[in-house]
């Protein structure tokens, strides 16, 4: 099919597709974006095609990239700052990568905890958590849901504790833990913000994850090791 | 992507994706986190060497970082938008590596056909699988190396030893079929 047998109508339906399917050269690629850029309705459709290949995309082995990248990325975007300055200063230390080839749990958990004050769609993030513990990688990414009663636990990691139960707390300014509920090490929890704890979900309030007996705590209160705490701040 | 206990929620990304947009650094750090082992599975498909790869995965992430401000949440996820971005970066440093390589060269690389079928048991549910099943034989099968490949039309003609246009038209006609099917 050369260009005279493709419908006027067409043509730039297809430059989209193509785009998407990923043959067209890096020249033709900057063309086909300022097209999109202009046209809603193109937008729409890239953004339609892309969503049907992700599926495609999706199935690529996940690949621990060394650490050493992270650096460089930095390096490139951040050049003149002093690196030790940085807080993901640690993440850069290789030790703190061993979680990818799957080491012990207890030196390996990191919580995030992102918190919306709006609706998703239109709200930007106002507070973020970030929660480690002697080693750097995420364990779990926890947003704020349904109009902030519901806190959404997803691990990012692979946290592995055989028999027995995480249990994520949110520890009050007065000191005093409150179960959020049980965590799962292998898919995404939604957990109800208890009555009355809503207002605690502030920056500077602390939020952990124990290890507990299956059945989770049976004292309300943490009972096993603490894997991961951190501090709620603002973004 | 490929793994349910490594699917980190897509709410989450595309918030820490907007506040990169923002000029967030510790979002972007943690978004880096959290996204950079399934996109560098993505880029070390297409590039094959790790220490490239590595380059390439810098590339992306800067571009992200760039970039995020143009990203819609209303549109794509996050993870499907970062992940396409890598995959063009991924695609040009492929095609740049193989520019003056004989053709006998690309042979080394493992057939598209071969990584494609490792899908097979993924291909079912999925609309574009239904919709590229009414497609002709050569379209399907071309549409699919097109995109595990990463190559350009006249360089999948050559590698597949298949005329430059007859190779366009396959997969023109059929992209566009496709696009009928799926209602875009």
């Amino acid at each position: 099919m050369n260009d005279k047998e493709i419908p006027p109508s067409e043509r730039q339906a297809l430059l989209v597709a193509e785009y998407a399917l990923g043959v067209l050269s890096a020249e033709e690629r900057l063309q086909v974006e300022e097209l999109v850029r202009q046209d809603p309705e193109h937008q729409a459709q890239l953004a339609a095609w892309q969503r049907h290949f992700a599926d495609w995309l999706n199935e690529f082995p996940v690949v621990e990239p060394p650490a050493h990248v992270w650096q460089g990325i930095q390096q490139r975007l951040f050049p003149t700052e002093e690196p030790a300055a940085s807080p993901g200063r640690r993440w850069n230390n290789p030790r703190l990568w061993r979680w990818t080839t799957g080491l012990a749990l207890a030196a390996t958990l990191v919580l995030v905890l992102l918190v919306l004050v709006r609706p998703v769609q239109v709200a930007a993030p106002a507070l973020l958590a970030r929660l480690e513990q002697s080693n750097g990688s995420l364990a779990f990414s926890v947003t704020l849901q349904g109009d902030g009663r519901q806190l959404l636990f997803v691990p990012t990691g692979k946290p592995d504790w055989p028999d027995r139960s995480a249990e994520a707390w949110i520890i009050t300014t007065d000191g005093k833990p409150h179960s959020l509920g049980l965590l799962d090490d292998a898919k995404g929890v939604t957990l109800p913000v208890p009555a009355g704890l809503a207002s605690a979900l502030t920056p500077g309030t602390v939020l952990a994850v124990s290890l507990e007996p299956p059945a989770g705590s049976p004292t309300g209160l943490p009972t096993g090791p603490v894997i991961a705490q951190g501090k709620i701040i603002a973004l | 992507m490929a793994s349910p206990e490594t699917n980190p929620e897509p709410v989450a990304l595309n918030v820490l994706l907007q506040a990169c947009g923002q000029g967030n650094r510790l979002a972007f750090e943690t978004l880096y986190r959290v996204t950079s082992s399934r996109l560098f599975g993505v880029c070390l498909h297409y590039v094959g060497d790790r220490a490239e790869t590595e380059e390439v995965l810098q590339e992306a992430y800067t571009a992200i970082w760039l970039k995020a401000g143009t990203f819609d949440a209303t549109r794509s996820s996050a993870l499907t938008w970062m992940a396409t971005l890598a995959r063009h970066k991924a695609i040009d440093r492929r095609r740049a590596q193989h520019r003056h390589e004989p053709l006998d060269s690309l042979a080394e690389w493992p057939a598209a056909q071969s990584v494609a079928e490792d899908f097979e048991a993924y291909r079912q549910r999925r609309q574009i699988e239904l919709c590229l099943k009414t497609l002709g034989k050569d379209q399907q099968t071309y549409i699919r190396v097109a995109f595990f490949e990463g190559y350009s039309y006249a360089e999948l003609a050559a590698r597949h030893s298949i005329a430059l246009g007859t190779m366009k038209s396959w997969i023109r006609r059929g992209l566009l079929q496709l696009r009928a099917c799926l209602g875009l």
